[in-house]
């Protein structure tokens, strides 16, 4: 299930305004299917905002988004359904649908003549199941299911849709660590196996994989960095200023892999 | 699709039995006197099965519509009949009896067009109105529909107290819902509305599933979402203004039977357009045998008896917290 041709994104002094105030200013990166971005920066510093001007939610008020070198305005929604899945952080929670009901609907940009859900949707929608270990919630409302499990479903609903793009703005907050690993996890697995670009807004600088992968960060709309996520660990003073805190680089004891982690100030002093 | 088939089969024994209920006890004889002018006859094939086929279109066509709209508010409360949107195709209607315009257009009575045009007015203003301060919320929402309920129903009756005392009753009558017209008139004057609702409701079912998660979740997963409300408002007003010009606004048919089918059948709108549509066409037609059975020689208007079946109902989704915008959610 690799997408045959090369698709692209590309973002080009994007600008996004709410009434008078400016959202995002001068934004610009591009990714190449298969490649990955990590979107950074405190709340409020356009992230989300950026997540969806790609997917047209909002609209620019200047410059470009470029899906395979085309305009987001000028595709459908259902051209760009078949691009992109996106995953957002806070999902709308479906009343009544059954697990397998609601990641059926992912298929909706893809289902046959007369916009029926044919056998092929169902297995890929079964498929999608298997793959997030889902299949034993197969028929739960989704409504019943725990923090954790709801996540694991927009993530199956995400795969069902096939694209070679994933958007995800946060997609381990408020999760236990087992399913924080278990989410990134699966998030690794889907881009290796299918060769995936993920578009990912994230507040974990340490997520030891996405290799290769590219990172922005934002600060109140504006690029404050943009370049690998191997650069990170020479950019300490660059994440102090974007975050306000103060950052040191932790090497692990095999040498090959680092940790940034904030330093600790407050009443008590220095870090623990 | 074996309760699908229950359905079809219960709607048909509905279809069959009902006609034979009423203030005249008929012999099965008359299914002969079709052509004949004799007073069973009469009562048999130009009275009871045109009422009953009236009754049975207006009923899904409410029903459905009813569908449609708690889809797209995400809201069991939120349909034609409590958003005031049967109202404005009441005002419609009355306006055109009241000023006597004749049809403009060929086969389309200037009831059902200005039925049409009112419910459609009510729609885009309810949706202007809950859209201006950015998104709606459910509370936000209610709230404008009862407050158009209330600023039509005084149209209404604006336009009563000003009509000659003919008119008056006949508006009156006519405003509290029914189906007991003469002749097939009626079900051809609704028929082309509710068949080209139905049709296009249908191919969208896919589209009202989505709708009814989240508007966000249908763009990223490639509903047309602007186009679809477009569309949805013009289905919706184009069959409730053909049904309320014919039969009056008939109340709670659209929260009842869609409701209880999503609790029956599931939230699949594929698998739930069928049953409402069936479901709704039995419950009216059962609730208008009711109406001219239940003080025979006399009868009720329809639109009480659903009315006082409605009422308890919807309390009941109010009291058990159904109508919260998210049920089990967050």
């Amino acid at each position: 299930m690799t997408v045959a041709s090369a698709t692209t994104l590309e973002c080009r002094n994007l600008r996004v305004r709410a009434g008078d105030k400016v959202i995002l200013e001068d934004v610009s990166f591009g990714i190449r299917s298969g490649e990955s971005l990590m979107v950074i920066g405190p709340n409020g510093s356009g992230k989300t905002t950026l997540l969806h001007a790609l997917l047209a939610l909002v609209s620019a008020a200047a410059g470009d988004i470029l899906w395979n070198g085309r305009p987001v305005q000028s595709l459908t929604r259902r051209e760009l359904a078949r691009l992109a899945a996106f995953m957002p952080q806070l999902p709308e929670t479906p009343t009544g649908f059954t697990v397998f009901e609601y990641v059926l609907t992912a298929r909706y940009a893809r289902r046959g003549s007369w916009g029926r859900y044919t056998a092929e949707d169902h297995k890929k929608t079964e498929a999608a199941l298997e793959l997030t270990a889902m299949t034993a919630f197969r028929d739960r409302p989704v409504s019943t299911l725990s923090g954790g499990e709801r996540q694991k479903t927009q993530l199956a609903a995400a795969v069902a849709q096939e694209t070679p793009f994933l958007l995800l703005d946060e997609p381990a907050a408020f999760l236990d660590y087992h399913h924080q690993v278990e989410i990134m996890a699966l998030v690794e697995r889907l881009r290796q196996e299918r060769n995936l670009s993920v578009v990912m807004v994230t507040h974990d600088l340490n997520i030891p994989f996405l290799d290769g992968a590219r990172v922005l960060a934002l600060k109140n709309g504006r690029t404050l960095f943009y370049g690998m996520v191997t650069d990170l660990p020479s950019q300490l003073s660059m994440l102090e200023q974007l975050y306000d805190t103060p950052f040191r680089l932790i090497h692990t004891s095999d040498s090959e892999g680092w940790f940034i982690h904030p330093v600790f100030t407050g009443p008590g002093g220095s870090s623990p | 699709m074996k309760r699908l088939i229950i359905t079809g089969l219960l709607a048909t024994a509905v279809l069959l039995l009902t006609p034979w209920w009423g203030a005249e006890s008929l012999h099965w004889s008359v299914l002969g006197d079709y052509q004949s002018q004799t007073p069973a006859g009469v009562i048999f094939w130009q009275i009871r099965i045109p009422r009953t086929l009236a009754a049975f279109l207006a009923g899904s066509a409410l029903a459905v519509a009813g569908m449609a709209f708690q889809a797209y508010f995400r809201n069991p409360l939120a349909t034609p009949y409590t958003l005031g949107v049967s109202s404005g195709a009441a005002v419609g209607a009355a306006l055109a009896i009241r000023l006597g315009i004749p049809a403009l257009i060929p086969l389309f009575p200037s009831t059902a067009v200005f039925g049409f045009l009112g419910a459609m007015g009510c729609t885009l203003l309810l949706y202007g109105l809950t859209r201006m301060r950015g998104g709606f919320s459910t509370p936000v929402l209610l709230l404008t529909g009862v407050a158009l309920s209330f600023l039509l129903s005084s149209l209404l009756l604006a336009i009563q107290y000003t009509a000659s005392l003919h008119d008056a009753y006949r508006l009156l009558r006519w405003m509290m819902g029914g189906v007991g017209m003469v002749g097939y008139e009626a079900v051809l004057t609704m028929l082309p509305f509710v068949l080209i609702g139905m049709i296009a409701l249908g191919l969208m079912s896919e589209a009202l599933d989505l709708l009814s998660v989240g508007e966000q979740t249908a763009m990223t997963r490639g509903v047309d979402v602007n186009r679809l409300n477009r569309i949805l408002f013009f289905i919706v007003s184009l069959m409730i203004g053909g049904v309320v010009s014919v039969c009056g606004p008939i109340g709670f048919v659209g929260i009842m039977v869609p409701h209880t089918c999503r609790l029956l059948f599931g939230f699949r709108h594929r698998v739930l357009f069928p049953v409402v549509a069936l479901s709704g066409g039995m419950l009216l037609t059962l609730c208008d045998a009711v109406a001219r059975t239940v003080i025979a020689p006399a009868e009720l208007p329809v639109g009480v008896v659903t009315a006082l079946i409605g009422g308890p109902f919807f309390l009941f989704l109010v009291l058990t917290g159904h109508a919260s915008d998210r049920p089990s959610g967050r």
